[in-house]
């Protein structure tokens, strides 16, 4: 090798090649600078603001805090004092970024499928009203979960017009509400607290996913966790399939369909006598069956024995039912007894500090007011898309006899027609509002940016409106209603809020309000007695093979259908992209002959679908589980674009039982999966532990079962091992250690790495070719089978290897190990060859097969600290070096080394994941705590065997399974 | 090694002999631009369908950018080509020789980001107006113009004179804060300048030639001297 190494071919090529190109020169075109005018005062460019301000992505209503670079925010993060989200935001508020630039978004008001100016827009309303009022129509506001100022106002203004308020959530609280009336005759949805539960059974809830509220997925995390609590809960799940949530489970139970009050019934019976249980709902269950019961679901009685025990002994606690759990209400009825008898309530399900519902209303309720849609003189729509999420016979029904239909919404829906008016009431970035979500959470949203579009709020609309309709007006009693909703705002959190603190001065009070993102108060959790006396009825078995809908963990219900985020990271649980599928149980997928990629037509009585499909191994045979969230009609490009919507297999608003068949159809021409294979096929990828060994390792990897001996490390000290030799790392060796046992695989990393990377998103048909862009591939393997699925998740990234493959096979030097251990990659160097791809054991590199660009106005919310790649260019993780960057520098300016608080969370998927699963660090400090993760007796590389010294460790996943090797077999 | 001299030469020679038939190509191209372009070379024929299956309806919802092998050089200036970094002709003649130099106005008054942030900013028009609310706004046609940009609420559009690619990372307040004068980079605006003009090429190798010994490293890390400079020859120092 000494005689011409390759600088020096370089040099030869360079200078001659040089002679024959002599006329390229790298050029530039020339740029504006466009400095303010003035500049506004919290802006230094270069320097991001953030702003405290509230999530809109579902109705849990977290905190958030939005990063505003050069006036646009570019991203969204948790807010750290908000004690529902604690910091940690999911995959739905991550995407709901993109709703602010939706290249989709109204400009303006419309009116009748014309823009209008806004006095023309609210004229038109007003004049609407007046006619409804004069011809003793009924005026109807129907949206989305509001609380605080935002819902009083409403309140105020519609009732002023004799009009009814009427909210209702797709995914809503209600059959839990119902039972927790009817058994407590309390009308809340209880609170349950996961973290100090020895076991946890659920019923079918998918509260680690869709049920938003992240304090479940901390709960639970820690739970799991036996550094904190001293012990692993176990998760029981007892449904007809696996949810998002499900495939956490230890333990599988699949009861016939309609069977699982009884079930829960039976448990508590079993239960009640074995502890002795004479509370008030022993005689409730003393006349029941428990044998019959647990015969008729078709369960072992040795589980239920089983489970019993465990119940008997710790602290547990009971989840209720989801949307593909039949009998909702009476399973929730049965879950809550089954808590009674455990003992949980008031311990581990607590009112008080629960969803606040005040004002939600029930669907029949809503159907009521629909049914009657011929006597609605105007329907004002908050968000709601009912032609989406409501059954064809009620909302697309309704829509047609509605006299005026005035939506509140940025974007298009299936719901608004041509002849609606539109009043668009931008985003939560862009207006001020305010949620009490949680009771006592008082969150407080502010315009953290000028509007895109012309819009206004829909309380500065309806104040509009008022002012028009001579409503409200200053009186000797009142002072009648405010100008602007800022204002309306401010005296209602003076009243309502600021009145219960004792703080003593309004304004201080708002200033600090609006800096920590809203004022929380602690309300005191409470237990509950039990007031029902006679159970009802537990509803039938079903029979034959029954319709499931369970919501998409990122489109959730279908309102970020729109968002390329949510289509295109992948579910976790099938790993598919991009349209709508059915799961079906591997039997009935060979029973029909479906092959790969083949689509299947869903019948009902109210209609039929052409669906997609994913073979799950946990579903039953006679279930067959459908997505929601794809399939709109008229909700922008992306929603519009694939799949087809469930709901319109539904007669009623039952997501769950309705009679279904199945058949073969043509091919699915846009979903596609992205995580690959189902198991591992006998490698050992991800690892195991029995709970039963933890606590008795001594040190890394010493009760992880290696199925290829890990690397001794007296062979690399003496030289024998390793080629090259060891890179340094002066003062930093970044580092990132993953939970796997933590790890629910939410998705949120994928989230917040796409909109932190500005990592391209592909759409369909580039999916389909394999040409996904994401950076963290959420591996899902599935190795057990029956009552033990034993599935587990691991997020792979680049793992930043020390002797990392990708390096030494980069032709121009692209990619190397830098002095803080990262595996730097410079796209402009980058030629493309893919070799390093190619010679990564991890897949973790991305190939650039085009120059995606981003629709305007998509591209004003990329991130200005990293590049947009182009074609011909590898891209991968570098563990955010953009923000290890600014804090390096930040450091720099007081001559220290970054302290690892300030690192802990430091990159995007480290600060979103709501299970605190990921561990960011400098693992050349022996002190740091991802140096102390490293150090866990369950820590492991993955793949060590092939000696590349990853930057990564993943602690791994405990399992209570009693099964013996449970780590994948040999080869 | 003669073996090895011989085949990068033998590559050399075939490199040139395509680069100067794909010059030819572009050049004719340019030439007869409306008849070539149905039987012109089109990569789109090459490169798999894009993303919307080749279905120009689909374009506009993942929108690649146009694919451009050489860029078209008009209107360009070069990075880093001194001879071809002109006087720009900006909105407003504006004199740096008059006010950093003679007036002794300082250059963190306007640039006031330069030791606070990455950028060090091209200052608001409300900055220009701090003073020329009272120094002559009525009898000199470039403050007329000033005025007229600041009563209109519109920003000033100022030619960038110092432009790095995107993929770079430069951080001004590193470098200020670091000891490094403004003048080492922008040259003597104060003496030299009415019209700012680039006097350096801002290539890589310019700015390693101060990243590998530039004397302010050893006067601020003393003992860790060494260590910084191999920090500042990192490539993810100064690359997105």
């Amino acid at each position: 090798m000494a005689e011409l190494n390759r600088r020096d071919f370089l040099k030869v090529l360079g200078i001659s090649g040089t002679a024959s190109a002599c006329s390229i020169d790298p050029v530039t075109p020339i740029e504006n600078v466009l400095p303010y005018v003035v500049t506004p005062d919290q802006i230094i460019p270069g320097i991001a603001t953030w702003f405290a301000t509230q999530c809109n992505g579902c109705e849990a209503g977290c905190g958030v805090m939005a990063k505003n670079r050069e006036g646009r925010i570019i991203n969204i993060q948790g807010n750290p004092e908000h004690p529902t989200n604690k910091g940690s935001i999911c995959a739905k508020g991550v995407s709901d970024l993109q709703a602010s630039y939706s290249p989709d978004r109204f400009d303006g008001p419309m009116v009748g499928g014309k823009a209008a100016s806004w006095d023309d827009a609210l004229e038109a309303t007003a004049s609407a009203v007046k006619a409804a009022q004069v011809a003793g129509k009924k005026i109807v506001w129907l949206g989305r979960k509001r609380t605080g100022a935002t819902a009083a106002m409403t309140d105020e203004i519609i009732g002023a017009m004799g009009g009814t308020v009427l909210r209702w959530e797709p995914l809503g609280t209600e059959a839990l509400r119902a039972a927790a009336k009817a058994v407590f005759g309390i009308d809340e949805a209880p609170h349950y607290a996961l973290d100090q539960a020895h076991t946890v059974v659920s019923f079918g809830a998918d509260f680690l996913n869709s049920w938003g509220n992240p304090s479940h997925a901390r709960g639970f995390a820690e739970a799991r966790d036996p550094s904190l609590c001293g012990f692993v809960t176990q998760f029981w799940t007892i449904e007809g399939r696996l949810s998002n949530t499900g495939v956490n489970c230890d333990v599988h139970l699949s009861p016939v369909p309609g069977t699982e009050a009884g079930l829960a019934l039976a448990t508590a019976k079993l239960l009640a006598d074995k502890k002795g249980y004479t509370g008030r709902a022993a005689s409730l269950i003393a006349g029941i069956d428990a044998e019959a019961l647990i015969g008729a679901a078709g369960v072992r009685m040795e589980r239920i024995v089983e489970l019993v025990d465990r119940l008997a002994h710790n602290d547990s606690v009971v989840m209720p039912s989801g949307t593909t759990t039949i009998h909702e209400e009476a399973v929730n009825i049965a879950t809550l007894i089954l808590n009674e008898v455990a003992g949980n309530i008031g311990n581990s399900v607590v009112f008080g500090p629960t969803a606040n519902d005040t004002g939600i209303n029930t669907f029949a309720e809503v159907a009521a007011v629909l049914g009657d849609a011929a006597n609605i003189g105007v329907l004002f729509l908050d968000e709601l898309d009912i032609a989406y999420t409501m059954p064809a016979s009620i909302g697309r029904a309704a829509l047609g006899q509605i006299g005026q239909v005035v939506a509140f919404s940025s974007e298009p829906t299936g719901s608004i027609g041509a002849q609606s008016i539109v009043l668009p009431s931008g985003t939560g970035l862009e207006s001020w509002g305010d949620n009490e979500a949680i009771s006592g959470r008082h969150t407080l949203q502010q315009p953290s940016m000028k509007p895109l579009k012309d819009i206004r709020c829909s309380s500065d609309s309806l104040l509009g409106l008022a002012g028009l309709l001579g409503l409200g007006a200053a009186t000797d009693e009142t002072p009648g209603l405010p100008a602007d909703f800022a204002t309306y705002l401010q005296g209602w959190w003076n009243d309502n809020v600021f009145e219960k603190t004792d703080a003593p001065d309004f304004a201080k009070f708002w200033r600090n309000a609006v800096q920590t993102g809203g004022h929380f108060f602690d309300v005191t959790p409470t237990g509950a007695a039990v007031q029902m006396t006679r159970l009802p009825d537990a509803g039938a078995p079903a029979d034959g093979t029954t319709l499931a809908l369970f919501p998409h963990p990122f489109l959730y219900d279908g309102r970020h259908a729109n968002r390329t985020w949510a289509q295109e990271v992948p579910e976790p649980v099938s790993g598919l992209v991009w349209g709508t599928w059915a799961e079906l149980s591997p039997a009935t997928v060979s029973n029909l002959g479906l092959e790969e990629g083949d689509n299947v037509t869903l019948t009902t009585d109210a209609g039929s679908i052409d669906v997609g499909f994913f073979a799950s191994p946990a579903v039953r045979d006679d279930v067959v589980a459908v997505v929601m969230g794809n399939g709109h009609e008229g909700a922008g490009r992306y929603a519009d674009l694939t799949g087809a919507n469930p709901v319109n297999l539904l007669s009623e608003m039952q997501y769950a039982g309705a009679s279904v068949q199945v058949t073969r159809a043509g091919k699915n021409e846009t979903l596609s999966s992205q995580i690959g294979n189902i198991d591992q096929d006998d490698r050992p990828i991800t690892y195991l532990v029995k709970a039963k060994d933890v606590g008795t390792g001594s040190g890394p990897g010493s009760i992880v079962h290696l199925h290829h001996p890990p690397i001794d490390e007296r062979l690399t000290q003496a030289g024998l091992l390793d080629m090259y030799p060891e890179p340094e790392h002066p003062t930093y060796r970044f580092a990132l250690a993953i939970d796997n046992n933590r790890c629910n695989g939410c998705g949120a990393c994928e989230a917040a790495c796409y909109a932190e990377n500005n990592i391209a998103t592909v759409g369909p048909e580039q999916a389909r070719r394999g040409r996904h862009m994401g950076w963290i591939r959420l591996s899902r393997y599935w190795e057990g089978s029956g009552e033990e699925p034993d599935v587990r998740f691991q997020p792979t990234m680049c793992q930043q290897c020390s002797h990392a493959p990708c390096e030494g096979v980069c032709p121009v030097l692209a990619t190397y190990h830098n002095l803080d251990g990262l595996n730097a990659m410079i796209y402009n160097r980058c030629v493309g060859t893919r070799y390093c791809a190619n010679n990564c054991p991890y897949s973790a590199r991305r190939f650039n097969y085009h120059s995606y660009d981003w629709p305007e106005p998509f591209h004003m919310m990329l991130n200005p600290d990293v590049l947009t790649r182009t074609m011909g260019v590898m891209e991968k993780c570098t563990f955010c070096v953009q923000r290890i960057r600014e804090v390096k520098d930040t450091y720099r300016d007081v001559g220290q080394t970054v302290p690892d608080e300030a690192l802990l969370t430091l990159p995007a998927c480290a600060s979103a994941c709501p299970a605190e699963a990921i561990t960011f660090g400098n693992a050349k400090d022996p002190n740091s705590t991802v140096s102390k993760i490293f150090q866990d007796e369950r820590a492991y590389a993955m793949l060590s065997e092939l000696n590349t010294k990853p930057g990564v460790r993943y602690l791994a996943r405990i399992s209570h399974s009693e099964v013996e090797d449970g780590q994948g077999g040999g080869h | 090694m003669r073996s090895q001299i011989l085949a990068a030469l033998c590559f050399v020679a075939l490199t040139a002999v395509g680069l100067t038939l794909g010059l030819v190509g572009a050049e004719s191209h340019a030439d007869e631009s409306a008849q070539e372009e149905t039987s012109s070379f089109d990569i789109r024929d090459v490169i798999p369908a894009g993303p919307s299956g080749n279905d120009p309806s689909k374009d506009e919802l993942f929108p690649l950018q146009p694919y451009a092998l050489i860029p078209s050089l008009e209107g360009q200036v070069a990075y880093g080509d001194v001879d071809r970094a002109v006087e720009l002709e900006q909105p407003i003649a504006y004199s740096h020789k008059l006010h950093a130099g003679t007036l002794e106005i300082a250059c963190e008054y306007c640039h006031s980001g330069a030791r606070r942030s990455i950028h060090a900013g091209v200052p608001e028009t409300g900055t220009c107006m701090n003073c020329h609310k009272v120094i002559s706004t009525t009898d000199r046609p470039e403050l007329v113009k000033l005025v007229e940009y600041y009563n209109s609420g519109e920003p000033i559009p100022w030619k960038k004179v110092h432009d790095l690619p995107d993929f770079v990372y430069f951080s001004h307040k590193r470098h200020v804060r670091g000891g490094v004068k403004c003048q080492e980079c922008h040259g003597e605006v104060q003496d030299d300048m009415t019209v700012a003009t680039r006097v350096n090429t801002l290539q890589m190798g310019w700015c390693l030639d101060c990243h590998r010994d530039h004397p302010k490293v050893d006067e601020n890390y003393g003992a860790s001297a060494e260590l910084r400079r191999a920090e500042l020859k990192d490539c993810l120092t100064c690359h997105k």
